[in-house]
């Protein structure tokens, strides 16, 4: 396990996956920080300038958009790597049990958003210095705790564009994988406007399309539930354990794909 | 022909089939490779010679029929530990150095790292591989040498090597003879697929033949070269009064 794990963790680097997360996460969180730090609002005559406090909510934001970007191609492109094509026979024949595959990819993809998190903190840092942050109230558990929410999510996410790369190929998995977000993201608004309260649970009576999307990760809800989570909302144990219960059955047809190689050739660029 | 697996066994097919999605790759085929034991697997393309060693190796569902392999009823990663296997088509991923791969091998098939570096040494030596040199920067023929190379790390049991001589120059298809007759001499057990029958009359004491998907014929060869001449005159026969 720890051999396959670092050797995933070789292939990262050399694919220079590392190198991208930190560049491109570094120019999205600082110059977004940088830009927020010189923002003064003027609301009905109301002058307030946006300072560190704000800036960590909205560095959330960017968070999440690079942490999506990151689990992506994560299970498009890397998670599926040593599976397809004319690899796969020989991955296949690593006398090592299956499961390790998926659970060595939940935990290099872990790695890569913990990178995310920190790339943040020290862009955060970077703007608004070391002062910032070490003063009492810069919210640290705050992102812990919606670190620890989107690791969930997103390597749930991660996982699901693993499993349909390998089923449908990696092409076609970037369209689809669009296509469901987008699609998860208009039923969450759409829950959300019938109900009144953005972000309640109020679908299941409107309908066997509601009941569907009930069931389905709550990828709609997902910014609504980070949103919870950073004004101190706590998000419903019901969207936890959908959210475990998608990990495990991604990553259970992960496994149940590995059980054979897959036989078509590879069709990465 | 549900008989225990006794200690001479290595290996048995024993009434396999296999399909991808309607069509049947093969049926019904049962053969058995004893220890020291090197069998020829020979046939036209689309035989089934690859199927069978897919079937062997669990990398295909079986639809009827089972497999023993090591002692084992199924390919566990036990099994796997204890035999190499050079596929036809296959390439190590592309990041790695040939030296940066056979480390990570043997990290699963070797148990002590001396050893593993020892048997790492030798193997880039005898396949004259360029050890720091990347995948992504490999000929064919030296892709096809480092996978050859992989299937003989761990001092395996048994050796399923699938067309084994395709992309190697002359010399390194001599030397690969006689490592293998080497090999046999030691007790190790052979699966050898090949086109070029010549090579399996200096390597292989057995021939498997098959023919669409099914065994059509097993004999030593010995008994083929006394009684056709070669193995290649014994296939075209064979062959031939199929097709009549």
């Amino acid at each position: 396990m720890t051999a396959l794990f670092l050797e995933n963790c070789r292939y990262v680097l050399r694919s220079r996956m590392v190198l991208f997360v930190l560049v491109f996460s570094s120019i999205i969180h600082y110059s977004g920080m940088k830009f927020l730090n010189h923002v003064t609002l003027s609301i009905q005559g109301a002058v307030s300038i946006l300072g560190p406090k704000e800036a960590v909510y909205t560095a959330l934001i960017f968070q999440i958009f690079t942490s999506l970007c990151i689990a992506a191609v994560y299970g498009i492109w890397m998670a599926p790597y040593a599976h397809r094509g004319e690899r796969g026979v020989l991955t296949h024949v690593l006398p090592i049990s299956k499961i390790n595959f998926p659970i060595c990819y939940l935990l290099c993809c872990g790695l890569l958003l913990l990178i995310n998190q920190l790339v943040m903190i020290g862009s955060y840092t970077g703007v608004f210095g070391f002062a910032a942050v070490l003063k009492p109230e810069f919210p640290w558990w705050l992102l812990g705790k919606t670190f620890l929410f989107q690791l969930l999510c997103l390597e749930v996410v991660m996982s699901g564009l693993a499993v349909s790369s390998l089923f449908f190929g990696q092409v076609a998995t970037f369209f689809i994988g669009g296509t469901f977000i987008f699609v998860l993201q208009i039923l969450g608004a759409i829950a959300s406007v019938f109900s009144g309260k953005p972000g309640q649970e109020v679908y299941s009576s409107t309908g066997i399309l509601f009941l569907i999307y009930k069931n389905l990760p709550p990828v709609g809800e997902f910014l609504m539930d980070i949103k919870k989570l950073i004004t101190g909302e706590t998000v419903g144990v019901a969207h936890w354990l959908l959210w475990f219960v998608w990990l495990l059955i991604f990553n259970g047809l992960f496994f149940m794909k590995t059980k054979y190689p897959t036989q078509e050739r590879s069709t990465e660029a | 022909m549900n008989s225990p697996l006794n200690y001479e066994s290595v290996f048995k097919l024993n009434n396999v089939s296999v399909s991808y999605g309607t069509a049947k790759a093969i049926q019904g085929v049962s053969f058995e490779l004893k220890k020291g034991q090197a069998i020829g697997l020979i046939g036209a393309n689309g035989a089934g010679k690859t199927s069978s060693i897919r079937a062997l190796l669990g990398m295909v569902p079986i639809r009827e029929g089972e497999v023993q392999l090591l002692g084992q009823k199924k390919c566990t990663p036990q099994t796997l530990k204890r035999l190499g296997f050079a596929p036809e088509e296959a390439s190590p991923p592309e990041y790695l150095t040939a030296v940066e791969y056979l480390q990570f091998l043997g990290k699963f098939k070797v148990s002590d790292s001396n050893r593993t570096k020892q048997e790492i040494d030798e193997l880039l030596s005898w396949f004259e591989l360029m050890p720091d040199k990347r995948v992504s920067q490999y000929s064919k023929g030296m892709r096809r040498r480092l996978i050859l190379a992989q299937a003989f790390l761990g001092k395996p049991e048994l050796l399923i090597l699938d067309e084994p001589l395709n992309g190697l120059d002359p010399l390194m298809i001599q030397k690969l003879r006689d490592k293998l007759r080497d090999y046999r001499a030691k007790g190790v057990s052979i699966l050898y697929s090949s086109h070029i029958l010549s090579e399996l009359e200096n390597c292989c004491t057995d021939v498997v033949m098959m023919d669409h998907g099914s065994v059509i014929m097993q004999e030593s060869v010995t008994n083929l070269v006394q009684q056709f001449g070669s193995i290649e005159k014994a296939f075209t026969a064979k062959m031939g009064a199929q097709t009549s």
